[in-house]
């Protein structure tokens, strides 16, 4: 369900061209209204464009209310009313329910501020995060508003755990592509990606272990690897975050959520849940 | 979250209609539920009056209901800072009218009263709303609550008995000398503190001036208005896209009247420095007159000839030696045609005399404050620690300390004490408010 919801923002973002930044606060708008009041007493669909109605205008970047409801409309002519009080009339109760706490702060600008701390430290800490590296965390960050950690996490944490992910998985990438091509293994590379994030649970406990042992056991696991470029990377990484003082476990739950939703993801059946919800929603009129 | 059905196990899905009609469940349920257990301001307040109204709506001055139950949590407070105040400015969002249907047909219930429609919350309120909740500073308007009730935004503030265009008002009566400096001095490090608070917390004002800067009757600054305020770590899009045209034309700092697209919290710095000045000689400092937009072609900002003019008869002729960047202004052709013909000199330090102020810091300040060049402006945390106010008289939390005058309390109009009542805003309000308010008052001084 909260996959399909993620689905909606997506496609009336794209239609209005709107930014990440107020896309992902309009979810976070979303996920707190939905954790008071239940699915089945409101219009999921009106909530979702009411939601990036109020998170546009949050992020000084607003759209007209008559635009955002007719491209709303346009997308699902059966669920969007055309009165614009109605969206207007939403918009009140939800910043009700929020008890009018509405700016927020994301995971992208911690992103780019590790990244500027790393290249501005880099003779402490010998690791640069590349353009690669920041697209890809970039992206699971998106993903990862699928998930509740925003609500419960701050958003270092899920910055970190970003590009842990990214550059855990990018070593592992490599190790099963040498792999594959030995056993000419022709996957197609969406599915590689989610085989790789369900080894990597056990992979990542093992580091995690690592570094809050330390002191005593030193790069032991990593001593056994070889040491490529990925894996010396891991390593410089996980040194910047002893010296950082994160809350390790808060990044181990953020690393599970988010990956976990790559593990629903891949049963995830778009037209059973369209289904439900227009059981629900028309069986109310 | 739900199990998965296989498609044939739910035959009964009534189908969409092909469009929606407006009586689709919309909040359904959960609506009837919220409404029938709000708080309302009518159960909670006790309307007084209104204190000022203008283009935004209304501000009602209030008091908290006998029977509240708020009262036994007033006892339990015995820490200073939570006891409630005794009085409550509450600001009453006009319903914006441009995006109603309302405006062109009004439709009335069977008594006659026009019935209100829901319509999307400006720009301008949800910025002071989200804003307002989240700062807590002791120069900054402290608010209480908001209450979202019957298709209106209200915002409940602590009250404040004046405000600097009152007490510059007060002053303006030839009879009566003017403000002392040791109030000035209080007054403009409160203000400051508030400024240097909000830029902290990455936030500018965009429109100081008088008539947004309360005091209390305790003589502490409160900043209020935040209508125009945004957050500007991280704009998506230029500010100046947002917003055309920000701050109130006397209180405009050169740089945004040479149509600057990014600028900076140094604009608030040259609007404190305007304060401070009008403080120190009861009267503004740049009165220019504003060139109106053009009726027909609204979209084009016109230069703002006569303010600019106004600058530079006190502060002289910028030029690329004070100010490097001058001309990679939008404006600067425009600055360059009209405004060189005749070169002023650099005069504040003869208007001050002819103010007669006398104590230089303050000179100082002032020049630091109003200083072309927005990249070498004191910043607020700059301007805090300036020697004015480190020298002695000490700045004073009340600002009235030791002030023999005791400035009169706000008028309260009590013919509309219905803030229930959706009134459109007619002419006959703006005696209490908004810019007209202060222009009037003004001409009749002069």
């Amino acid at each position: 369900m909260r996959i399909y919801i993620h689905n909606l923002f997506i496609k009336v973002g794209r239609r209005l061209n709107i930014r990440q930044i107020a896309l992902a606060s309009g979810e976070i708008y979303l996920t707190r209204f939905l954790t008071r009041v239940s699915l089945k007493e409101v219009n999921i669909y009106l909530l979702v464009t009411t939601c990036l109605y109020v998170a546009c205008k949050i992020e000084e970047c607003p759209q007209h209310i008559r635009l955002i409801l007719s491209e709303a409309r346009s997308i699902w002519p059966e669920y969007i009313p055309s009165d614009i009080s109605k969206l207007a009339e939403f918009e009140f109760y939800l910043i009700e329910e929020m008890d009018s706490y509405l700016i927020l702060h994301h995971p992208y600008k911690s992103l780019i501020q590790i990244r500027d701390y790393l290249d501005l430290n880099y003779g402490k800490f010998g690791i640069k995060l590349t353009q690669e590296t920041m697209q890809n965390s970039w992206s699971l960050i998106n993903d990862s508003y699928i998930t509740d950690i925003h609500l419960l996490l701050p958003p270092h944490i899920i910055a970190v755990s970003a590009i842990y992910i990214t550059i855990v998985l990018k070593k592992n990438l490599l190790q099963l592509k040498n792999l594959n091509e030995n056993g000419q293994n022709n996957n197609t590379k969406d599915e590689m990606n989610i085989d790789d994030l369900m080894s990597l649970n056990g992979i990542q406990k093992n580091n995690k272990k690592k570094s809050n042992n330390n002191n005593e056991n030193g790069n032991d696991d990593f001593e056994l690897d070889i040491l490529d470029e990925d894996t010396i990377k891991i390593n410089k990484f996980m040194n910047f975050l002893e010296h950082s003082h994160i809350n390790l476990d808060e990044i181990v739950e953020a690393v599970q959520d988010m990956m976990n939703v790559y593990l629903v993801w891949n049963r995830y059946n778009e037209q059973t849940v369209k289904k439900q919800l227009q059981a629900m929603l028309l069986n109310k009129i | 979250m739900i199990n998965q059905i296989p498609n044939n196990q739910i035959p009964n899905i009534p189908q969409p209609a092909l469009m929606a009609s407006n009586s689709i469940l919309t909040l359904g349920p959960f609506k009837h539920r919220k409404d029938l257990t709000r708080e309302s301001v009518l159960s909670t307040y006790q309307i007084m009056g209104y204190i000022a109204a203008g283009t935004y709506g209304k501000v009602y001055k209030a008091k908290l209901k006998n029977n509240n139950k708020l009262e036994g949590e007033d006892i339990l407070d015995d820490d200073e800072e939570n006891i409630l105040p005794q009085f409550y400015a509450i600001k009453k969002f006009k319903s914006d009218n441009h995006h109603g249907s309302n405006k062109s047909h009004h439709s009335h219930d069977s008594n006659g009263n026009e019935i209100i429609h829901y319509t999307g919350i400006s720009q301008s309120a949800i910025r002071e709303m989200s804003l307002c909740r989240e700062l807590n500073n002791k120069n900054i308007t402290k608010l209480i609550d908001i209450i979202l009730e019957n298709k209106s935004i209200y915002m409940i503030f602590e009250f404040c008995e004046h405000d600097l265009l009152q007490i510059i008002h007060y002053h303006s009566h030839p009879d009566i000398k003017n403000i002392p400096i040791t109030t000035i001095k209080s007054l403009t490090w409160q203000i400051l503190n508030g400024v240097t608070f909000l830029h902290k917390n990455w936030i500018f004002h965009r429109d100081l001036k008088p008539a947004n800067i309360m005091v209390t009757s305790q003589g502490v600054v409160k900043i209020g208005d935040l209508g125009l305020a945004r957050k500007f770590n991280n704009p998506l899009q230029s500010l100046y896209t947002g917003d055309k045209v920000v701050v109130t034309i006397w209180y405009r700092a050169p740089e945004l009247l040479l149509g600057t697209r990014h600028y900076t919290p140094s604009i608030d710095l040259w609007a404190v420095g305007c304060i401070l000045a009008e403080l120190l000689s009861i009267r503004p400092i740049f009165k220019g007159e504003e060139a109106k937009i053009d009726i027909n072609n609204k979209k084009a900002v016109p230069f703002q000839k006569n303010q600019f003019q106004k600058i530079i008869e006190i502060l002289g002729t910028p030029n690329s030696k004070i100010w490097p960047n001058i001309t990679k202004y939008p404006e600067y052709p425009s600055f360059q045609q009209q405004l060189t013909n005749q070169i002023y000199p650099a005069n504040l330090v003869n208007w001050y005399k002819m103010i007669g102020g006398e104590n230089k810091q303050c000179l100082n300040l002032l020049q630091g404050l109003l200083t072309y060049d927005p990249d070498l402006r004191l910043t607020a945390d700059q301007a805090l620690l300036h020697q004015f106010f480190l020298e002695s008289p000490k700045v004073n939390e009340n600002a009235f300390e030791g002030l023999s005058i005791k400035y009169p309390n706000r008028k309260i109009y009590t013919d509309d004490n219905d803030i229930m009542t959706n009134q459109l805003i007619n002419s006959n309000f703006k005696r209490a408010g908004g810019n007209n308010f202060d222009e009037s008052i003004r001409k009749k001084r002069a």
